[in-house]
């Protein structure tokens, strides 16, 4: 697929009080915006197959206080070789990990001091247009592979009528549906290991419901990640654990595909300091539901796919606490999820969802032992 | 005798959903060389956050193995051989 870039966009940075601190030209990662708009016009269209002949393009949508030259927000435009397009509104929050890289360039020059907060604003000019297709290269020749989203037929309202809703789903994620027992073995995990993250892959099936053409997703099995090395500190996908979990599903002959990761953080048992008092630990940031920087790293390089998730379990003094987060319009969130299950009996970590904070490294800074 | 036939492969990431033919490849390169090329125009991620770099190798499936660095792109492929792309990357905590 080609991209298109008939505007440049443009980073500012601001002190709290309002303050210049400079401006400089955006550098960012566009393939999540890209892979967004190109599952929009899947959903929406009902197309399983997109042409490498498609064309996105990013265009600014003003602000509305501000005006132009300012965004409230960018339009990722995917039109198809038959005139056909599809839209998908992308917030400017989308330019939040590149702002934080520019930002420590500032902490370097000593415009800002370290951990003092900033805000920014993205302007966009237009300019002639330059494209990010796969240019010619001296040594080699590229041509992308249209790869068709492998659905299955199904029916939306019956996996709806043998689930319970954990978290609310936001009218523009798909729903995702998670087993019960799935579920409980990812807890196991982490309960056996609790001095280490630990982490697995999931697999499952992308469905589309007969009654809207909408998609869902299937979460159908978690395989773990046993020959990932984990730490107390961080859990390392490797090419052996890509191997396993690619036998995993060759053995099962099910035609499932990659979907998502699970990982745990055990706050509770291994970040938090024993010696501190039950309410500190209450109160204790390394004990809130966190998706890091190098969580979403993990997510942008394995799981860039819009249907893609990640399942996070922390491991709390007030017990296993699951958060759900995937893609929304090019940004990662927490969303909720739907449980299938034999009987319609909760399992009682997921009654209560922790609302997360996602791509910060600032826990560690917060924690006052 | 050198070989100067068109060397044509395929490469995919991980999961399969990202998959690109790559064709008349140098025989000359080596896998260092083509990896370094071929992450950024495959959309794979060159660096993590902080600008750190992350480490692809490349599996070749007909052989089950891992290929060095170092080995030479015409001496360890044949045409219509699938490489995948495979990152070392740490999901972390605090």
């Amino acid at each position: 697929m080609k991209t298109q870039h008939p505007f440049r966009f443009i980073l500012e940075l601001f002190k709290r009080d309002g303050s210049a601190l400079g401006q400089l030209p955006v550098v960012a990662d566009w393939e999540p915006a890209v892979e967004a708009v190109r599952f929009a016009a899947h959903r929406q269209l009902g197309l399983d197959a997109i042409g490498a002949d498609a064309v996105v393009e990013f265009h600014p949508a003003w602000h509305p206080t501000l005006g132009e030259p300012y965004l409230k927000s960018f339009e990722a435009v995917l039109t198809l070789r038959c005139a056909r397009r599809v839209t998908c509104q992308v917030p400017t929050a989308f330019f939040k990990a590149f702002a934080t890289a520019a930002s420590a360039a500032m902490v370097s020059r000593g415009l800002l001091q370290p951990g003092e907060l900033f805000e920014y604003l993205v302007a966009a000019f237009r300019a002639p247009s330059w494209s990010s297709a796969v240019e010619p290269h001296d040594r080699f020749a590229i041509e992308e592979v249209p790869v068709p989203l492998a659905v299955k037929p199904a029916m939306l309202g019956e996996f709806l009528s043998r689930s319970v809703e954990c978290g609310a789903t936001d009218p523009e994620d798909i729903r995702v549906f998670i087993p019960q027992e799935v579920l409980a073995e990812v807890e196991m995990l982490t309960r056996q290991a609790p001095a280490i993250e630990v982490a697995s892959v999931l697999i499952g099936h992308l469905h589309r419901d007969q009654a809207s053409t909408d998609v869902f997703l299937e979460v159908t099995a978690q395989i773990p990640a046993r020959n990932s090395q984990g730490t107390a500190l961080k859990v390392t996908f490797g090419p052996d654990t890509f191997h396993a979990v690619q036998t995993a599903i060759a053995l099962r002959r099910a035609e499932e595909q990659w979907i998502g990761w699970a990982h745990s953080h055990p706050a509770a048992s291994a970040w938090c300091n024993p010696k501190c008092s039950p309410e500190a630990r209450a109160q204790c940031p390394l004990q809130r539901v966190f998706f890091s920087a190098d969580d979403c790293d993990v997510h942008r390089t394995l799981f860039s796919k819009a249907f893609s998730i990640a399942l996070l379990i922390t491991n709390t003094d007030a017990g296993l606490v699951p958060a759900l987060f995937s893609w929304r319009n090019g940004i990662i969130v927490q969303r909720g999820f739907n449980m299938l299950g034999q009987s319609q009996v909760i399992h009682p970590t997921t009654t209560a969802v922790a609302v997360a904070t996602i791509g910060d490294n600032e826990n560690e800074k917060l924690c006052s032992t | 005798m050198r070989n100067i036939e068109p060397l044509d492969i395929t490469a995919t990431d991980v999961t399969g959903q990202n998959v690109v033919n790559v064709n008349a490849l140098d025989r000359e390169m080596t896998v260092r060389e083509l990896l370094e090329s071929l992450v950024p125009r495959m959309r794979l991620p060159p660096m993590g956050n902080g600008g750190r770099p992350l480490t692809y190798q490349a599996r070749l499936e007909r052989e089950g193995r891992h290929l060095h660095s170092s080995e030479v792109v015409g001496e360890a492929l044949q045409t219509s051989d699938r490489i995948m792309l495979q990152p070392t990357i740490e999901a972390g905590g605090c």
